[in-house]
């Protein structure tokens, strides 16, 4: 592996692809949403089939704009999808992202049709390639924020490279640009989670919560929701705890 | 040479056009979102013939249009009116005859939109009209577009709709335009949206609904910084320059100014190298009866790096100026056939283009006085507010307004002409240059951010504003 350190717009602008590639365009800063938008397109344009691409976006809505406490809900959503619509301009997906996307829960999902449509334009060029989506996430990790993986193929390829793969049938993937999967594991101790581990493989998310006899919110449906995603990513979800070597 | 009476018999040859020609040839001449614009186009038409008066600010009010794109068929039906008995004749004719004028207000001259928007996108249609008493049906079939004959069947029908409007439906589509309307990696619908969204703004602003697949499409509208009234008596106030005149049949409506703040010298550093914080809303629009028919344009057409001017430039980022021309008979707007473009020979665009060029040098003018004092531009600006120009039309006082005479033999056909110039504020020692100097240094900027963050808790401050800033903190200290 080799590192190098560059600029985003320098890497982008030099970047000649020799092989197989895998990038990953992590971005934080959502005042940068059009050029982080238009750079995920310009490395689309200089891939190839089976390559793969990685972006993640800041999906937090109050930080493209911030709610006045003084503003009804449709005001702000009203005001949300202004503010992203003059910032975006022509890579704007205005037949798609609609208001009532513009709230906390769901801009993950309007960042995602932006993508889409910026990956469809970007490829306008190659007809026969498209940008195929294999998963896409939205977490918290203190600000929400939206990842989506996707690879480049030839659209004749398409159904060869899922009878391949197989990744049509993995539960996490997103192959059709549906909505985000949200990833929202509770904060567990370390008591808790050897313990909720012990019952894994071999219980369900009902007996869990019931066995540890209280929940991980005040809504016991968004506690049984936490403990799902919990379950389904038990195995990646990373630990971290200080430790004297 | 031949004379007459050499000619021994008299025969004719065909010229007649061939159907071919209409459908291959014309088609070619639009593209696909064009097509479908000008079917709106005939809606908002059917509602200038009910409508009898244009004084309300929405007069198109509870007039609809509904556009379905699927793979098998193009839909779009309305409210407005249907189509009259006494266009019935010529509706359905490649072109209108000469001696049918054109509706009130209207946005069609040509009478071609409908069929070439039919024919762009398929070989079968049917057009259904609901008028008070009458209804009608019109098809259109493939075996059509091969046979001799030019006339289409037409039956009549009973309230096939349930309200007074037009339904048109397009099958048997193109291979081409079931892609575009169908396939998962199609951008059309989106594109198709935004541009009904540009182009009819001021359209659905006064009240006319347009769904795309059920989804309503919201108007981008430009509204430009000014001060308000109130300041207008002061040494200096941010405002747009406003022209109007009436020309014979024609109105005009000019307006320029900023729609936001103008650009950094870091931001014009990122814009020129490709890095857009933003979407990009400067340049001019022109309007003709409510149609945009320009967005945005920054060439020459406009006046763009002509006559003293310089060429659009990210500088200028923050200026944006519209042109409305408005006219009971279509045929005296400066519009191209296709109205996707203005005539720009036409003498009373070239005559309105000086005052277009004029108010342009004012604000890139202004924009070169501050661009070395953006955060002394940003504290003047602060205060101004974006509003509809039209509204910004109706405020300015009367007296403030500058009559225009004698500018040059097509001013004196003008019945009524006036503009405003506004007083922009220049920066405190412009006129002093040799008393002030520049600073300019550059820094790396992870350590700029650091610096906007302990100024100004917000890391993304322009570089600018941060280096004002420490300076200013410096020279305070210095002063002590």
């Amino acid at each position: 592996m080799h590192l190098w350190s560059f600029y985003q717009n320098d890497f982008i602008e030099d970047f000649q692809r020799e092989n197989e590639t895998i990038i990953w365009l992590d971005y934080t800063k959502p005042s940068r949403l059009r050029s982080q938008i238009e750079e995920f397109q310009a490395i689309i344009d200089k891939l190839l089939p089976l390559d793969i691409i990685k972006v993640t976006l800041n999906a937090h809505a109050a930080s493209y704009l911030e709610a006045q406490k003084e503003n009804k809900p449709d005001v702000i959503q009203n005001q949300r999808l202004v503010e992203l619509c003059e910032k975006l301009g022509d890579i704007f997906p205005s037949a798609k992202v609609t208001t009532d996307m513009m709230t906390h829960n769901r801009f993950p999902e309007a960042l995602s049709v932006i993508l889409e449509f910026a990956a469809n334009i970007a490829t306008q060029v190659r007809p026969n390639i498209y940008f195929q989506p294999i998963t896409s996430f939205s977490y918290a990790d203190g600000q929400k924020m939206l990842t989506i993986t996707g690879i480049l193929l030839e659209k004749d390829k398409q159904i060869d490279f899922f009878d391949k793969t197989n990744i049509g049938k993995w539960e996490l993937s997103n192959i059709n640009w549906g909505k985000p999967l949200n990833i929202n594991i509770p904060n567990l101790t370390i008591k808790e989670r050897l313990y909720i581990d012990s019952l894994l493989p071999n219980s369900n998310v009902e007996n869990i919560q019931s066995e540890l006899g209280f929940s991980f919110d005040k809504d016991d449906d968004v506690s049984i929701d936490m403990l799902k995603t919990y379950v389904l990513f038990y195995r990646q979800s990373p630990f971290f705890s200080r430790i004297v070597v | 040479m031949v004379l007459n009476n050499q000619v021994k018999s008299e025969k004719t040859v065909n010229a007649s056009p061939t159907k071919n020609f209409f459908v291959e040839m014309l088609t070619r001449d639009i593209d696909l979102e064009d097509a479908i614009l000008d079917l709106l186009d005939n809606c908002v038409d059917g509602i200038q013939r009910i409508i009898t008066t244009s004084d309300s600010d929405k007069p198109y009010e509870g007039f609809w249009a509904k556009i379905t794109l699927s793979q098998a068929q193009f839909r779009i039906e309305d409210n407005c009116g249907g189509i009259p008995a006494e266009a019935q004749e010529y509706a359905f004719r490649m072109g209108r005859p000469v001696n049918v004028s054109s509706v009130n207000n209207s946005i069609g001259t040509y009478g071609i939109g409908m069929k070439r928007a039919i024919f762009k996108m398929g070989r079968s249609s049917r057009i259904i009209s609901q008028i008070p008493n009458y209804s009608f049906q019109v098809s259109i079939n493939p075996d059509w577009l091969v046979d001799d004959r030019w006339e289409f069947p037409m039956e009549e029908m009973h309230t096939p709709l349930g309200h007074e409007g037009t339904l048109i439906e397009v099958t048997d589509l193109r291979d081409e335009v079931i892609e575009m309307f169908s396939s998962e990696q199609s951008t059309f619908p989106n594109t198709l949206v935004g541009k009904i969204s540009h182009y009819y703004s001021y359209i659905i602003n006064k009240g006319f609904t347009v769904y795309v697949n059920d989804r309503k499409v919201s108007p981008k509208s430009l509204e430009l910084l000014w001060d308000g009234v109130e300041q207008i008596k002061n040494q200096s106030f941010i405002a747009p320059y406003l022209y109007e005149a009436k020309k014979g049949e024609v109105e005009i409506k000019l307006a320029i100014g900023f729609y936001r703040s103008i650009a950094s010298e870091n931001e014009v550093d990122e814009e020129t190298e490709g890095i857009r914080r933003r979407n990009d809303d400067a340049g001019w629009t022109i309007v003709c009866n409510d149609r945009v028919v320009v967005y945005c344009d920054k060439t020459r057409l406009t006046g763009w790096g002509e006559a003293k001017l310089p060429s659009y430039h990210p500088q200028f980022i923050a200026i944006s100026g519209v042109v409305h021309f408005r006219s009971q008979d279509a045929r005296r707007l400066p519009m191209t056939t296709t109205k996707r473009g203005i005539d720009a020979c036409s003498d009373i665009y070239l005559y309105v283009k000086g005052f277009m060029r004029e108010g342009l040098m004012i604000f890139t003018s202004y924009t070169n006085k501050w661009k070395k004092n953006i955060p002394g531009e940003k504290e003047k600006s602060k205060q101004a507010k974006t509003t509809d120009p039209n509204l910004i039309f109706q405020k300015i006082p009367q007296e403030v307004w500058k009559p225009i005479k004698g500018r040059s033999s097509e001013g004196k056909s003008l019945l009524v002409e006036r503009k405003f110039i506004p007083k922009l504020p220049v920066p405190e020692n412009h006129y002093q240059s040799s008393k002030s100097k520049n600073i300019s240094f550059s820094k790396p900027a992870e350590e700029i951010e650091m610096a906007a963050e302990y100024l100004f808790e917000d890391s993304e401050r322009d570089p600018s504003e941060v280096g004002n800033e420490c300076f200013e903190k410096i020279l305070k200290m210095a002063k002590q």
